[in-house]
């Protein structure tokens, strides 16, 4: 007993010293773990609650036996699983197939192949969305017009189809074709990095390329692939924008979209019903980290790469070479052409009509001059702007002091803390926006006055992007050795000091590649900044969704525009610094 | 050393978030006793800044608008809202403490909430204030003297003639109960018209006639003018329980859309009250908003100007656009105003939502 009473005294004691020493940084801490922690815990509060949110009127379980008896809730449960399960798949074979292509094969262009596949990632989930669903409607879109045009051609004659996206299959598609970069980033350096003195024994034991491909190259990647792909079954459970724009007028849900309907499209709003499915998904999601950080620790040492000397061999595919440049071709066309093209379209139109000649005369500029003096764009112009700048840089800074403590200090618990941090990936972006409001209409968060400003927007949206800074941040500190930094105490510099003017310049280039990929992140997202907007802090994604919301298809078609041609330098420079940090040749 | 530094950094975010709050909530604004001195008051504030789904085109608002701005020389500033939702987060940021609008055209759901929270200010002597200047029919003015309604909606079918023969344009309710239309029409997730629907029909046979409806497996879109613009762009043939007045502005905007869209008003027309609206007691410019709301209501007024810009005449007014097309067509009107009141329009929605298969809520 005495010694037990000693040992905690000595943590309070270490403890004590360590918030005396670094005041600034604890607090700093203590901030974010608010954002992480405060949010869930008003999502669980409010599904025990009766009554509107803002006015509780007492505490009871109805609100999970009314939510588990809908059938609804199950429906949106499996629909949600086999989205995710279907399209990770979808995702994986492409990503793996381009992955191998590029870095292992001598197809032409690898190198334009590799940055244009980045390109997706900086495209709003809502742009893809609604684009999409002009260009698959299965009575107006246009391929569905030109099919039906070329099969009246054979004598076939549809007045609906072929093709419908509002369906499952559908979502299941765009699900796929988009979820082909992440898993691409995940696992494109493996497949350079491997060493391929296993692929030449196959070789020299007569193997031909495909089955050397699926018998060694892809078992020997398995546990990066694996990983890969449970992280894109996570992103794909919590998808939101698809299912919205896709899903909801065929009457098919999701979790994510069975939360937002029914806290902002159904009549009456349930919040209480809301909360529960979000704590509900929330959990599952806390299951899939889980199993996705164990697989984490316990294929970190898995080798491909030894220690000796090697040169990543291209294996010459001949003549399939310009087949596969075309399969490539034909993803980007279908993942970026295609959704710009009909966009493009749509903007040129004062009114959305299928593409006709009649239609053709009624093409001018007149809605680009209409979006750049009316006041909505430049204002969600403006804010998107500082949404993703204070974003990224408050998130990485704070990502950066989180990392620190738990790589660099002897902080109790720190590991704890880690955990924390990694907790908001397992909660989705809808729940994160539900979240923060629970919280800011509650004493005594509704005194502080940040609903409805553009600061409750940027603290979700940290919320949502710590869990990534903290992980490129904790890679890259513990790469540093510590010698720099004790040389700095030597000197008597403080630990700020040491932090900002010694680590962070020897870390910049992680720090930059984390910064931009948060900015994107920040810059696309949707889920968030809509269960939080205001009259003014409306942003780029949340216009182009207002607009079609509206019936204005035309002005959402020219957010869409201006969105991708902003994006896409953005996505070369996100490039740029991947290139930088891996020293591969740009 | 640290210590100070500490605490004092913990003091300034403390006053840097409590001095970034929003305005103070429940100080009840402070009205003219009389019309003169509302007047007065209105002019000395100078703006009324409300929000609305009454135009989307700010061309069409301030020609709704001139009558009053001419004869009082008060500004307004107009946000275009759509949907419960933004009328839902309008009403969080109320709670919230944030008033960024006098008033607000709320939906009827709503008010009960809004009600609830303590938003409205008054109630006030709509007749004995304004009975002088404006002539105000006391069937737009709510029971408890807070709100007031100005025209009226009524709903029917809208569709598309390149995708609809002409012997199945529709021309009454059951018409979509045809196995022909299955799947090929919107229903729109605001039970607006259905509801409008109920007091007249009955709660079964309109219960039976939503879930025979949603049994067409119907494409459920939450908002008026994205079903619309469907129509117009070829995706969707038709959407029943189309708001009349959303599709005639739509095609006084867009005049290209006609071969696209028709709309029709079948031999039942339900119509339901517009313009439920009341200053909020956060409002900034309260005396502006009040007389802003008295002239809406007005019959020289906001009913006029509802009437003549955006197609939304009160259905029992006699002289109403609306009123001479019924007369045209021969078709019958049911007529829904304050005597559907709030309380019990979220009671039907809710059942009606329940029998399309929906969460019904709590």
């Amino acid at each position: 007993m005495l010694l037990k009473i000693a040992i905690l005294r000595k943590r309070w004691n270490e403890l004590w010293l360590f918030l005396k020493r670094y005041p600034l940084m604890i607090l700093m801490m203590g901030i974010l773990l608010c954002l992480i922690l405060v949010p869930i815990i008003a999502v669980i509060i409010t599904s025990f609650q009766v009554g509107h949110p803002a006015m509780p009127e007492g505490w009871s379980t109805d609100s999970y036996r009314y939510a588990l008896k809908l059938p609804l809730f199950y429906k949106a449960a499996l629909n949600t699983i086999i989205l995710a399960g279907v399209g990770t798949s979808i995702s994986l074979s492409i990503a793996l197939f381009f992955a191998w292509l590029i870095e292992r094969t001598d197809m032409p262009c690898r190198d334009l192949a590799w940055c244009l596949l980045l390109i997706p990632l900086a495209m709003p989930g809502v742009l893809f969305a609604l684009s999409w669903a002009l260009l698959l409607g299965p009575r107006g879109g246009i391929i569905n017009v030109f099919l039906r045009y070329i099969m009246d051609i054979f004598g076939i004659h549809l007045t609906t189809g072929p093709i419908n996206i509002y369906s499952l299959g559908g979502m299941m598609f765009l699900d796929g074709i988009r979820g082909v970069s992440t898993i691409f980033l995940m696992t494109v350096g493996a497949f350079r990095m491997m060493d391929p003195a296993l692929e030449e024994a196959a070789r020299a034991s007569k193997a031909g390329r495909v089955s050397t491909l699926f018998r060694v190259t892809l078992p020997v990647l398995m546990p990066t692939i694996l990983l890969a792909a449970m992280f894109r079954f996570v992103l794909s459970m919590e998808s939101f924008e698809l299912p919205l724009a896709i899903g909801l007028p065929a009457n098919i849900f999701t979790l994510s979209t069975l939360i937002f309907f029914i806290t902002r499209i159904n009549q009456p709003m349930d919040y209480g019903a809301a909360c529960v499915f979000a704590v509900i998904l929330m959990f599952f999601m806390l299951l899939l980290i889980i199993a996705y950080r164990y697989g984490l620790r316990r294929y970190a040492s898995y080798a491909t790469v030894t220690g000796k000397g090697y040169r990543p061999r291209v294996i010459p595919i001949g003549k399939w070479r310009y087949l596969a440049l075309l399969m490539f071709i034909l993803y980007f066309l279908f993942m970026v052409v295609l959704p710009f093209l009909v966009l493009f379209w749509g903007s040129l139109l004062p009114v959305y009509l299928p593409f006709s000649l009649e239609s053709l005369k009624l093409v001018n500029f007149s809605n680009y001059i209409e979006i750049f003096t009316a006041g909505r764009f430049s204002l969600a112009l403006w804010n998107t702007l500082q949404v993703t700048v204070v974003t990224a840089t408050a998130a990485m800074f704070l990502a950066l002091i989180a990392s620190w403590i738990v790589t660099r200090s002897e902080l109790y618990g720190r590991g704890i803390l880690d955990t924390l941090l990694f907790l908001p990936l397992s909660i989705p972006g809808i729940v994160v926006g539900l979240a923060f409001v629970m919280v800011f209409l509650k004493f005594p968060f509704n005194l502080t006055g940040l609903y409805g400003t553009l600061w409750i927007i940027i603290l979700g949206l940290i919320t949502q992007n710590i869990a990534f800074g903290t992980r490129v941040m904790n890679s890259a500190i513990v790469q540093i050795h510590k010698e720099l930094e004790e040389a700095a105490f030597v000197c008597k510099a403080s630990q700020a000091k040491t932090i900002f003017a010694i680590t962070l310049p020897l870390l910049f280039p992680s720090f930059a590649a984390a910064w931009v990929w948060t900015a994107i992140s920040a810059m696309r997202a949707f889920s968030v900044p809509l269960m939080l907007e205001s009259k003014n802090t409306y942003v780029l994604a949340t216009l182009m969704w207002a607009y079609w919301d509206e019936g204005s298809i035309s002005m959402a078609s020219v957010v869409g525009v201006l969105l991708i041609v902003v994006l896409i330098p953005i996505t070369f420079l996100f490039r740029r610094f991947i290139v930088n940090i891996s020293g591969q040749q740009g | 050393m640290r210590k100070p530094i500490f605490i004092l950094s913990l003091l300034m975010i403390f006053s840097m978030v409590v001095l970034g709050s929003g305005e103070a909530v429940g100080k009840e604004p402070v009205f003219g006793k009389t019309y003169e001195e509302i007047v007065k008051l209105a002019k000395e504030e100078g703006i009324v800044e409300f929000a609305s789904g009454m135009s989307s085109d700010d061309r069409l608002t301030a020609r709704i608008m001139k009558p009053f701005v001419e004869k009082y020389g008060i500004k307004y500033k107009h946000t275009l809202i759509i949907g419960t939702e933004s009328r839902e987060r309008i009403l969080f940021e109320l709670i919230a403490g944030r008033c960024d609008y006098d008033f607000i055209n709320t939906t009827p759901v709503l008010i009960p909430k809004y009600l609830k929270t303590n938003q409205y200010a008054g109630p006030f002597d709509w007749q004995g204030l304004f009975g002088k200047e404006f002539k105000i029919n006391p069937r737009f003015i709510s029971p408890d003297k807070r709100m007031i309604t100005v025209g009226g909606t009524a709903f029917g079918f809208t569709y598309n003639p390149k995708l609809v023969p002409k012997e199945r344009i529709p021309r009454s309710w059951n018409d979509f109960l045809d196995p022909w239309w299955k799947g090929k029409f919107v229903i729109v997730t605001r039970p607006l018209a259905f509801a409008a629907m109920y007091p007249h029909r009955g709660k079964e046979e309109t219960l039976k006639y939503m879930r025979d409806l949603a049994a067409q497996k119907p494409i459920w879109l939450n908002s008026f003018n994205s079903a619309l613009a469907g129509v117009i762009s070829g995706e969707f043939p038709a959407i029943v329980g189309m708001n009349r007045s959303d599709v005639l502005n739509q095609l006084d905007r867009s005049p290209e859309a006609k071969s696209s869209a028709v709309m029709v008003l079948p031999d039942e027309v339900y119509t339901v009250a517009y313009f439920h609206s009341g200053v909020f007691k956060q409002a900034k410019h309260p005396n502006a908003a009040l007389l802003a709301l008295a002239w809406f209501v007005s019959e020289n007024g906001g009913q006029k100007q509802f009437d003549k810009e955006i197609h939304r005449g009160d259905p029992l007014t006699p002289g109403t656009e609306i009123v001479a097309t019924l007369k045209k067509l021969g078709a019958k009107s049911y007529p829904n105003g304050w005597e559907l009141t709030p309380e019990m329009e979220a009671q039907i929605s809710k059942e009606i939502v329940q029998a399309w298969g929906m969460p019904k809520g709590r």
